[in-house]
């Protein structure tokens, strides 16, 4: 997995483009690569991007609920984007959706 | 009598083989002609149960994971076994947001999917000797009326 794909930095927003399949095998790789960029840059802000996925497990609630407890010490937000409806009921069901914006596969724009 | 179909396989706790496991037990279960949501529940539990063996039971070391798919009528049911190092308290450790693993960025959330997906859900354990979870799934008994 290259960095280049899974990630896209702008600004202080770092944007993760989540793979098709977010379970424990991909979690625990996100995670250390986020770290390092965590490390070196001053991140405000974590988009995940779930317009690819398909399948989420409980391994993925704590690949977010880490990013958001770490960047929230510094008043940093996360939020997800593009999520389906299975990624959406995933993240109701553990109480993500209480803490972080969670924002629909589709948004019209007027 | 209704027909039963069923099949085992036995592989390495390697986290490359999770996707692998609900793979098989999702293609598996496609005689019962399941909706999409019902296979992605199933899927999403299996992941669970197999994850916990391999980090939890195991450590992280390599050995063996033996998965069973046995299907009946409209139900499918599911045991995963491992031969780890078992689960002290059961009650505990289904709890929501209990996890041994904080540092791993574990959510303690596991069984309660497992939970939340399936029909029912049964766990063994004994300390020393290793773990067996059982679910059990019925598709097709969602009114298409019912939400969420």
């Amino acid at each position: 997995m290259e960095k280049g794909e899974l990630f896209q930095l702008k600004g202080s927003i770092l944007t993760i483009k989540v793979p098709a399949e977010l379970d424990h095998h991909l979690a625990d790789e996100i995670r250390r690569q986020s770290e390092e960029i965590q490390n070196e840059h001053n991140i405000r802000q974590i988009d995940f991007d779930f317009g690819q996925t398909t399948f989420m497990d409980s391994s993925g609630i704590g690949l977010v609920m880490g990013r958001f407890r770490e960047i929230q010490l510094t008043g940093g937000t996360v939020r997800a984007l593009h999520a389906n409806e299975r990624v959406r009921k995933i993240l109701k069901i553990s109480g993500v959706s209480r803490v972080i914006e969670v924002v629909p596969e589709k948004t019209w724009k007027i | 009598m209704e027909q039963t179909n069923e099949m085992m396989m036995e592989f390495d706790s390697r986290s490359c083989n999770e996707s692998f496991a609900r793979v098989a037990v999702a293609a598996f279960m496609t005689q019962l002609n399941p909706t999409l949501e019902e296979v992605a529940d199933v899927k999403t539990a299996v992941s669970e149960a197999i994850t916990n063996a391999i980090i939890h039971a195991y450590d992280n070391q390599v050995h063996k994971i033996r998965l069973e798919c046995r299907l009946e009528g409209k139900t499918i049911e599911i045991a995963v076994t491992d031969f780890g190092k078992g689960i002290p308290d059961i009650p505990k450790a289904m709890e929501p947001l209990f996890t041994t693993r904080p540092e791993l960025e574990r959510s303690g959330m596991g069984f309660a999917f497992m939970e939340a997906f399936m029909d029912e859900l049964a766990v063994e354990s004994q300390v020393g000797k290793g773990t067996v979870v059982r679910m059990k799934k019925t598709v097709g008994n969602r009114s298409p009326f019912e939400e969420d």
